[in-house]
């Protein structure tokens, strides 16, 4: 089925869109480009500026398409990119099976059977891609931005400085009027002072500590004081690692302001890259104070060497809805990651993304007696991390008043996973991923006597 | 060193969850630090002493369910496991029970991480007895049902081993029946009294007979009264006479004299419920008895048109007539073209598994089907060549494709309608009861068939003909 430019001229819903989607035509940035048997469908995976790649469809009968991205627009330009591509070079698509979430939009969009209408602007390929050239900045305007951008950068040290000084402050008047207190208006109290830290530039400290509340009372009563503690303990290294920002470890930066983004990462010649097989674990979704999702992939890297887990963190505003999925849990897939420069390499971004060859087990576990070693590893390096996966040996699910646990040769760690259906329980796990919080467990995903068991499958 | 650092926290955490003013020196910051910095230091040492030097506790009482059992077949290839939850979250046991089936018949069973049995097996496959009875706490894998292994069945293990062991030695089993069947629940007494119908003889008169009398479940005593019926044990007879005063004989055709057997014309609505209610506890032989016929001249002569009842006769057949009378009746109602599937569906009890299938494709044959579910409950899942090559063929299934192709070519067009959505809504489901029938190269037909209508190959509609022609393996 062929595809001309006018007709995706026709399609784009106005010339900017046809603009942003020319720039999005190099093949790097398209890890998948796949065409069904009969010609019809062709969908690709685009990496954009998140974390996540986006999943893009379209049906070449009527050029209806489908794109996880927020965009509003209809076709998005990641739809009109891969529509440009094909255009160009429909033999760059390689023939597929069509995927699951291919059929699940043809299913829904067969109900309502809705296709784009054209605007009445006039909209033109060849205009998109033009260059237009950029006219160079004078001397004198680069130095009085460079200027601008050290003070604007001085000026959020200060802030932020001051900003934990008072979180400081905040956290020794708990202590003086007892933690009893503060776990009966833990929210409210959070609420306070994360709004404190947004206004010092803390953003990302102040949607850490808005967090708390959720992550202190979703433990057993019990272990709410000593997890409290553990909270407010780490702000207060945070607070000391920090001093006066002079020099601040880039992932503690990180977690007190937000992550560099992906072309400044992609440029830094220190952060590590690893090429190898990794499999989806699990993707959860956070919705935060502020309005956002913010979305975590887990991944298991497959291979001897190399990170053990990756972690792709993406944050879109939640007034957009429901976001498709990028991944589908139990996925490999072949990819070179980098990850944010930190004593622990956790978070990461994909460089390049290609189909698994074949379908690969998990990495042995080594028998260490004490299996939250690499935990307690992770925290001498950095101090402030809450949560880490752990790869777990050989063990069985058992319940104590109606909680819970996961039980090895060993050692047994409490889950904070609800809900698990009797057969996992009964299943003997090879291995499993948990989520460790210092407090209980996330199980994630488990390779059982059974197959493969994924918490969100 | 480890307890007095833990002791020393143990009593900051009391005071801090107390609040008030600290002491820095019992703190064990004795570098001039003032109270606030020593509480803030220690907070931080707090935050990771837990987490780097304590271990969970395993509580006491931790239990581990029983390991999974082995499956007796080989479970659902992983590709195919998504599309198999996509199906059963239809809310449906006729749906689970096909779909279920479909795949033992092609040998397969589904993970027990997408889906277990019900308590209630009737109806599923056999192969899920392990996990049904997993599920229940039972561990035992008993094979052949004798005295020493009945308590250890889960019902629906001990029904097939009870039907197994009626198939070889019928006495056997009602010895174990008269033994031990009277400690269990009724529902599961009147399973195993369904499985006297095998083997049935006079040797298990007197037994069933002491059912009818003294069996506690009404249920379980109206079975076994059947089953004597079927033996030609006759007992009682007011009812029939009472029955067959409702009736008339007389004879028809002017060359060939044939008798016809009805219900007076003239009854009013208090005796038609009533003669409905006496078909529900009159047997054939009875009834036979009270007009002075022979079972077969009254299975020849008893009127087929649907009206008055002919359903209330039927299924007084099928309860309780000889196997012979049955069918004289059953080749009346098929050559009179008033026997339906939902009929068939009744009639199966009473027929071997080819018999059935040679009756839906008479059926067939006769363009008698109007609904898959009517057939899906006659045959069950996968039904082989014959039968799905008679099921595409019958004009039921081109009409379905005339329809959703007409419905489909409205709605491109902009003219779709209420009726044109409910049609196309009613085809999904259609495809997916077309699906579970037919055998894996007419599921590949039924997909090209409907490509041409306009689907595209990967639309959900197609899934479940997919999921069909997957489970036949790889194309050698």
């Amino acid at each position: 089925m062929s595809l001309t430019t006018s007709a995706i001229e026709n399609a784009a819903p106005d010339q900017a869109s046809l603009k942003a989607a020319s720039k999005l035509l190099s093949p790097n940035k398209w890890p998948e480009r796949l065409i069904s048997g009969d010609s019809r469908l062709i969908w690709g995976a685009c990496q954009g500026s998140g974390a996540n790649p986006y999943r893009v469809v379209v049906d070449l009968s009527d050029l209806g398409a489908k794109c996880s991205c927020p965009s509003r627009k209809f076709p998005c330009k990641h739809a009109l990119a891969l529509m440009l591509q094909y255009s160009s070079a429909p033999s760059d698509f390689g023939p597929g099976d069509v995927p699951d979430w291919v059929t699940e939009w043809l299913g829904r969009r067969r109900k309502t059977a809705s296709t784009p209408t054209a605007s009445g602007e006039k909209k033109s390929l060849a205009a998109a891609q033009a260059d237009t050239p950029e006219k160079p900045d004078d001397p004198k305007t680069i130095a009085r931005r460079e200027a601008a951008a050290a003070k604007r950068a001085a000026a959020t040290q200060k802030a932020i400085t001051d900003g934990l000084a008072e979180m400081e402050a905040w956290i020794a008047d708990q202590l003086r009027t007892g933690l009893t207190e503060l776990l009966s208006d833990l929210t409210g109290r959070c609420r306070r002072i994360a709004s404190r830290l947004v206004d010092a530039k803390a953003g990302s400290l102040a949607g850490r500590i808005d967090g708390i509340p959720a992550r202190v009372l979703a433990l057993p009563q019990k272990d709410r004081p000593d997890a409290l503690i553990a909270e407010l303990g780490k702000l207060v290294i945070i607070a000391r690692a920090w001093g006066n920002g002079d020099n601040p470890d880039p992932a503690l930066r990180r977690i007190i302001a937000g992550a560099e983004n992906r072309d400044v990462l992609l440029e830094d010649d220190t952060a590590l890259r690893h090429k190898g097989c990794w499999e989806v674990l699990a993707s959860r979704d956070e919705t935060r104070r502020d309005g956002l999702i913010a979305r975590s992939t887990w991944l298991l890297g497959l291979d001897p060497t190399g990170p053990r887990f990756a972690l792709l963190q993406d944050f879109f505003p939640a007034s957009l809805g429901k976001q498709g999925a990028a991944f589908t849990a139990g996925d490999q897939f072949q990819a070179e990651l980098v990850f944010y420069p930190a004593p622990v390499p956790l978070r990461a971004q994909i460089v390049e993304r290609t189909n698994a060859d074949e379908h690969r087990d998990w990495p042995a576990v080594s028998a260490d007696a004490d299996i939250l070693r690499s935990f307690s590893d992770a925290l001498g390096q950095e101090p402030w991390l809450t949560e880490l996966p752990v790869l777990l040996p050989a063990g069985r699910l058992a319940t104590a008043k109606e909680a819970h646990y996961w039980r090895g040769s060993e050692a047994v760690l409490p889950l904070t996973t609800t809900g698990l259906a009797d057969p996992v329980l009964g299943a003997e796990l090879h291995q499993s991923v948990v989520l460790w919080n210092g407090y209980a467990a996330d199980l994630l995903a488990a390779d059982t006597n059974m197959g493969r068991f994924h918490a969100d499958a | 060193m480890l307890d007095e650092t833990l002791g020393r926290l143990e009593a900051a955490k009391l005071r801090w969850m107390m609040g008030g003013a600290a002491d820095a020196a019992e703190d064990g910051f004795a570098d001039g630090a003032d109270a606030t910095e020593t509480q803030l230091r220690l907070l931080a040492q707090a935050a990771l002493f837990r987490q780097t030097c304590l271990r969970p506790a395993a509580p006491g009482n931790l239990t581990s369910m029983p390991p999974l059992p082995a499956t007796p077949l080989p479970l659902l290839p992983e590709p195919l496991r998504p599309a198999f939850r996509q199906m059963m979250q239809q809310q449906d046991r006729s749906i689970w029970q096909a779909l279920t089936g479909l795949m033992a018949a092609r040998g397969v069973m589904a993970h027990p991480f997408d889906w277990l049995p019900p308590q209630d097996m009737s109806g599923y496959p056999d192969a899920y007895i392990p996990l049904a009875k997993w599920k229940a706490g039972l561990g035992h894998n008993s094979t052949a049902l004798t005295a020493d292994t009945w308590d250890d069945m889960y019902p629906a293990e001990r029904r097939k081993a009870f039907a197994d062991l009626r198939a070889s030695d019928p006495t056997a089993a009602r010895e174990l029946m008269q033994d031990h069947g009277g400690g269990l629940p009724a529902e599961d007494r009147l399973g195993l009294v369904d499985g006297f119908a095998i083997g049935l003889s006079m040797d298990d008169a007197e037994y069933l007979a002491a059912l009818t009398q003294n069996d506690r479940s009404s249920k379980v005593k109206s079975r076994a009264q059947s089953l004597l019926a079927r033996l030609g044990v006759v007992t009682g007879g007011d009812d029939a006479q009472e029955l067959a005063d409702f009736m008339e004989k007389s004879t028809t055709g002017l060359i060939r004299r044939r008798n016809v057997i009805k219900l007076r014309s003239k009854l009013n609505e208090a005796q038609k419920k009533r003669a409905n209610s006496l078909f529900e506890n009159v047997s054939f032989a009875q009834l036979a008895s009270a007009l002075a016929v022979t079972p077969d001249t009254l299975a020849a002569s008893y009127v087929t048109e649907p009206r008055p009842m002919m359903s209330p006769f039927l299924q007084m057949c099928i309860r309780t007539a000889p196997d012979d009378a049955l069918m004289i009746y059953w080749d009346r109602l098929r050559a009179d073209g008033v026997a339906q599937f939902a009929m068939l569906a009744d009639m199966a009890q009473r027929l071997s598994k080819d018999q059935v299938l040679a009756e839906a494709q008479a059926l067939l044959r006769a363009n008698i089907l109007t609904d898959l579910r009517d057939m899906l409950a006659v045959t069950g899942p996968d039904v082989g060549p014959t039968l799905s090559d008679a099921l595409l063929a019958a004009p039921f299934y081109a009409n379905k494709l005339k329809d959703v192709k007409a419905a489909l070519a409205k709605r491109a067009k902009g003219e779709g309608d209420y009726q044109g959505s409910h049609t196309i809504s009613q085809f999904e489901n259609f495809v997916t009861l077309l699906a579970f029938l037919i055998t894996a190269s007419h599921a590949t037909r039924v997909m090209a068939d409907l490509e041409a209508l306009g689907f595209h190959s990967a639309d959900p509609v197609l899934h479940p003909l997919k999921f069909n022609i997957a489970l036949q393996g790889p194309t050698p």
